[in-house]
């Protein structure tokens, strides 16, 4: 493997309340490769959105360090984006306005960036939503919003936090295609968290999976699954199965744990 | 994907949406126009037989003394002196209220030092200042303007405060992440953000600008319309004081409606409240 685009360092968190001392993360290393589509699975508790909030910058971990092509970053950089569970369009701006935000907050001219946000709400099917506020669309389009309002500025990995998790099972298969064929089209680098190991497997080169209280990286499985892939006939595959039903056992062991542990 | 059963519409046809609205709005205004009609008509009617005329007045009566009025100088005098006491209070006090608003959400630690102060201060019945602004400001517009002023500062600080306080903390970390820098956040999430909060204290305070102004001039004043009703009041010119009343409720609703006018463009992204337009304060 050449350098990592990616590089996470011994990463641990711990919020300190004036009751208690919770570790929410603790020792958790990994290199993710340029291009790579890597994915993370866990039980609930296990600290994924708190690795995603201290890659994207938004939080300071207490131990380690994130590393983006060999240089320590401190703080929000452009060169990562982050898509959130929550579609977090601002209600008060249309649907180009908030996917053009990235490019007006650097300056870019109204033209320009309303140019590119017209071609990406095309690709991604919104065409004629363009100057609907976000009330007036429903989940799956919002949250194709969210997708390609962070697609706009090119970053060079994306963090994704169970972005088809609110919405309803046709629309999120729909959603995780799209969202295969717009990796395999620009290249980018993406870490997407999930509690759906079944999307997990489908989406993924390779499943990281995790232990709760606190997340620890358990183990990573490299998905032999070759490309492209149809996500809607994955299940049927004897790769999937086989793979789904080793990492099911292990994570099954996590998610009884924790429910001894409580 | 992008199908009729994507869109948040209920599936009515909208011509015939439209056309049953269209109607019922005008079964409430017939009904609103008849319920004023035989109002007046029991005021008319009623008058001499139900009650006094000299308590309750009489609808031509008060017809007269606005008729009067309106072509007397003097009245567009005490409305004008009236008009700038409010809008000087409304303006400085909303100001104020914003601008301190604004910065005390910046500045916690001192928002929480002087908040006892605020509540303090807040907490002294308004009319009682009276006679102190008028020690400091003599008799003339100056102690209602500042009455009216205190009125309105505390409700807009507050809604201010509130409103930015209020504003979704993952909706400033999505613009940090892709790359707003403070000022770019402030501007574009987190004053829009508060924007509705902040029109509802404009709002909510608008009334109260002209009952610190009325008040002042009851008080303290030889002119305004506060001073007028007054005097209409002392003479026991019942006719006089109803037509006040009237002038008063009029300049209220015109400016309410003038204020929900400016709501209604500043938050057109708001989805639509269901059922009838918002009432006034």
């Amino acid at each position: 493997m050449t350098q990592p685009i990616l590089r996470l360092r011994n990463l641990g968190k711990r919020f300190v309340t004036q009751e208690r001392v919770v570790e929410a993360i603790r020792g958790i290393s990994m290199d993710v490769a340029a291009g790579e589509f890597l994915t993370m699975v866990g039980p609930s508790g296990c600290g994924k959105s708190t690795i995603l909030n201290i890659v994207s910058g938004l939080m300071q971990p207490s131990t380690g360090s994130v590393e983006v092509n060999g240089v320590a970053i401190h703080g929000v950089t452009r060169d990562i984006g982050y898509v959130t569970q929550q579609h977090n369009l601002m209600p008060w701006r249309t649907l180009i306005d908030n996917v053009a935000f990235p490019l007006e907050v650097a300056g870019i001219g109204k033209s320009e960036r309303y140019d590119k946000a017209l071609a990406l709400i095309a690709t991604a099917g919104l065409s004629g939503f363009e100057n609907s506020y976000p009330h007036e669309l429903s989940g799956g389009m919002r949250q194709r919003g969210n997708i390609i309002r962070t697609l706009i500025y090119s970053p060079r990995i994306i963090l994704m936090d169970e972005p088809f998790g609110p919405l309803d099972a046709q629309t999120r298969v729909v959603l995780q295609d799209q969202l295969l064929r717009l990796w395999e089209q620009t290249g980018v680098t993406i870490i997407f968290i999930t509690h759906d190991l079944h999307e997990a497997i489908g989406l993924g080169d390779r499943v990281a999976l995790l232990s709760a209280h606190p997340g620890r990286l358990v183990r990573i499985d490299e998905v032999p699954m070759p490309r492209p892939r149809d996500i809607f006939r994955m299940h049927d595959q004897q790769d999937f199965r086989r793979l789904y039903d080793n990492i099911w056992s292990e994570l099954e062991r996590q998610v009884l744990n924790q429910g001894e542990a409580q | 994907m992008t199908g009729p059963g994507e869109t948040a519409n209920d599936g009515h046809d909208p011509a015939f949406a439209r056309a049953a609205a269209r109607n019922h709005r005008r079964i409430v205004f017939g009904g609103q126009v008849g319920l004023l009609l035989a109002l007046l008509a029991l005021w008319h009617f009623g008058s001499g037989v139900l009650f006094d005329p000299f308590y309750m007045g009489t609808p031509t009566g008060v017809a007269a003394v606005l008729f009067q009025d309106f072509s007397s100088p003097r009245f567009y005098r005490d409305l004008w002196v009236t008009a700038v006491e409010m809008g000087a209070g409304y303006l400085g006090g909303a100001l104020g209220g914003i601008i301190l608003g604004i910065l005390l959400s910046q500045w916690r630690l001192v928002a929480e030092i002087l908040d006892p102060y605020f509540s303090a201060l807040n907490s002294i019945p308004r009319i009682a200042l009276a006679p102190l602004l008028v020690i400091w400001f003599g008799i003339d517009l100056m102690p209602k303007i500042v009455l009216a002023a205190t009125l309105v500062f505390f409700l807009t600080f507050y809604c201010t405060l509130s409103g930015i306080r209020d504003v979704e903390k993952s909706l400033i970390d999505v613009a940090r992440v892709v790359g707003a820098n403070e000022r770019q956040i402030f501007r574009h999430v987190v004053l829009p953000g508060a924007s509705a909060w902040i029109i509802n204290g404009l709002k909510m305070s608008l009334p109260y600008a002209l009952i610190g102004v009325i008040v002042g001039e009851f008080l303290i004043s030889s002119s305004g319309l506060g001073y007028r009703l007054n005097a209409y009041s002392t003479a026991y010119n019942t006719n006089g004081t109803f037509a006040m009343l009237l002038v008063m409720m009029a300049l209220m609703m015109a400016l309410n409606a003038i204020v929900s006018f400016i709501e209604r463009r500043a938050l057109s992204w708001r989805p639509p409240v269901e059922g009838t337009a918002a009432t006034a304060v």
